[in-house]
């Protein structure tokens, strides 16, 4: 768990729409079982640095690698199989499927989602099942999601849409978790809730990586920020290192 | 039971099998296939030629194969070459087209496939179609025509119960519970790791195979087929069907289909000559299925047996998948005592439970 093999690392990765670049040459690296914070001001290419890392958008130049893997340009499924789970800055649950059902729907599939399997295994189907979806209820309960577990997911009011994607994603154990603002439209103490439940998210073994706007709280919760403008990481550090760093403060603080 | 009932009640089966199908595509994995009827088709098509004998030129009749084979294999033949088209349309279709776009295409190639089989005489025997095929198991039960078609009412109704408990298995599976969330949102499922072209495929494909052993089972039923059975408004009546029944249950697609597609012809056929013409009969159907359509959708949108939770069966809401029945009711907001995962730790660290904050919202 030494800083000599990170969790992620990009390394010069390019990107642009049309002829706007949007990522040019950048290079970081994510430490294992760090929170690490992404921030710059709006249009830094933030967001395009997770859609690439994630696979939902591909890199023209430069490389992705999640530990030692190679991830450059694989499509979106294979990299969250390899252990790398996202959320979007709109929570996206699956809107009829209840509480429960988003959360077993989240697990890995494995070999259970097979067609076969469903008319001809069903009784090792069950005995999974039931495993799973006594993790499940465990997780549902402890974000106290219990009351509405069976409710369709789109009768969620916001907030409780983020702390579900936390369900979901608490059921992978993926090794390393992207979070693009977390806190987008959730109330403080709701925000403070999901500090915790993004510190517990690292003390059962994941890595996490998250755009925040929230200085305040990047800085309770981020071991490390890597800062971004105009396409490029301008600064990494702490916070409070940043925070006397004359391009950091001119590009984004300064604003702040 | 008289003739006439048991003829539509066979025909309720066989009727309730195609709108499975469709639920198993749109219902299941929403495929909007508005080309649908292209299997049933098929598989009608296919289980004739393997059954009857081979065609006669001398009677202006032409087809191809003509195994004079059995009533099983008959079914076997149908049942794969559905899937085999299911794979070829379903991956050139599913690979990039979504919602209207997709179903679009779909029509596209039942119109191109259409006008082909109707055209092209050497295959199907064109516009007069396949006729004239022999009763299954004629030469093993050798039965009179009355009780052949009691027998094959219980051949359809067999089939019915048969398709419908494994396409609950499926819906009921962790495939099931994927298929759907596709629906919902295919961006989520990529997220966790899903294949959603391939969970796509796989649904269109199961669709494509009950919807071809429907459609053997259908030329069987009117013992001819041809294209003036297959029209493009065929496809329409399968989804009126499902979604008065309620779209995504399997229930729900035999009770549409056996009311709308059966029950409310018959009724519509018994209210005597309205208007003149033959036409006018069929046209009144089609008006009270359109207005049924209607109703369904402004006062129960999700149909009469609404779509059920993925571990929920009809009868016993929990079914296969959980014993642990009322559990979620019961002990509902009782998160102290959940401390079987770390985030709990830290959920429950917090001052304010979750509920109120996030219900604000």
């Amino acid at each position: 768990m030494s800083d000599a093999s990170p969790a992620l690392t990009v390394d010069d990765v390019w990107r642009s729409f049309g002829g706007v670049k949007a990522v040019n040459g950048c290079s970081f690296t994510v430490a294992d079982r760090s929170i690490t914070g992404l921030v710059g001001p709006n249009g830094a290419g933030k967001s395009t640095m997770i859609n690439l890392i994630s696979g939902l958008l591909k890199p023209e130049k430069g490389a992705i690698h999640l530990g030692t893997k190679d991830i450059t340009g694989l499509p979106m499924n294979k990299i969250s199989t390899a252990g790398l789970i996202r959320t979007f800055q709109v929570a996206r649950e699956w809107p009829k499927l209840t509480v429960l059902e988003n959360v077993l729907a989240a697990a890995p599939a494995g070999q259970r989602e097979g067609v076969w399997r469903a008319v001809l295994a069903r009784r090792s189907l069950r005995r999974a099942d039931i495993v799973l979806e006594e993790r499940a209820r465990g997780l549902i309960d402890s974000l106290r999601l219990a009351p509405v577990i069976d409710m369709p997911a789109s009768s969620l009011s916001g907030g409780q849409k983020r702390l579900l994607e936390f369900a979901r994603i608490s059921m992978v154990s993926p090794r390393i978790v992207l979070l693009d603002e977390p806190l987008a439209g959730v109330n403080p103490v709701l925000g403070e809730q999901l500090g915790l439940a993004i510190q517990a998210l690292r003390e059962s073994g994941s890595t996490v990586l998250l755009i925040e706007h929230n200085l305040g709280f990047i800085e309770r919760f981020c071991d490390t920020v890597v800062v971004m403008a105009a396409g490029s990481v301008i600064g990494r550090g702490s916070m409070a290192d940043l925070r006397h760093n004359p391009e950091v403060v001119e590009a984004y603080l300064g604003q702040a | 039971m008289g003739q006439y009932l048991i003829s539509i009640i066979t025909q309720a089966a066989v009727l309730s099998i195609l709108v499975m199908g469709v639920n198993v595509r749109w219902g299941y994995a929403g495929e909007l296939d508005l080309g649908f009827y292209i299997y049933p088709a098929i598989g009608a098509y296919v289980y004739g030629v393997v059954v009857l004998p081979k065609a006669n030129p001398l009677q202006d009749v032409t087809y191809v194969l003509g195994l004079h084979q059995g009533f099983f294999v008959g079914i076997l033949a149908a049942a794969v070459a559905g899937g085999l088209l299911s794979v070829v349309i379903g991956y050139i279709a599913l690979r990039r087209l979504r919602a209207s776009y997709f179903g679009i295409v779909t029509v596209s190639f039942t119109i191109i496939a259409y006008t082909f089989i109707a055209q092209y005489k050497p295959l199907f025997n064109g516009y007069n179609g396949l006729y004239g095929l022999p009763q299954p198991f004629s030469g093993v039960l050798n039965l009179s025509p009355s009780s052949f078609a009691t027998f094959f009412l219980v051949v359809s109704l067999v089939f019915m119960v048969v398709i419908y408990v494994v396409l609950e298995m499926i819906r009921r599976s962790p495939f099931g519970l994927a298929v759907r969330a596709v629906r919902e949102d295919e961006v989520a499922s990529l997220a966790y790791g899903r294949n959603p072209f391939a969970l796509r495929l796989k649904a269109y494909v199961i669709g494509g195979v009950v919807g071809a052993i429907g459609g053997a089972l259908l030329i069987n039923y009117v013992t001819a087929f041809s294209p003036a059975a297959w029209s493009a408004l065929e496809t329409f009546l399968l989804y009126g069907a499902l979604l008065v029944g309620g779209t995504g249950n399997n229930i729900g697609a035999i009770v549409g289909s056996s009311l709308v597609l059966v029950a409310f012809v018959q009724v519509v056929a018994h209210l005597g000559q309205i208007g003149s013409g033959a036409d006018a009969g069929p046209a009144l159907e089609n008006m009270v299925i359109g207005l049924l359509i209607i109703l369904t959708l402004w006062f129960r949108p999700s149909g009469l047996f609404p779509e059920l939770q993925s571990r929920y069966g009809q009868v016993r809401t929990h079914g296969q998948w959980t014993f642990r029945l009322g559990r979620a009711a019961k002990a509902a907001p009782d998160a102290s005592t959940a401390d079987s995962a770390s985030i709990g730790a830290a959920a429950s660290g917090a001052s304010t439970p979750a509920g109120s904050a996030g219900g604000g919202a």
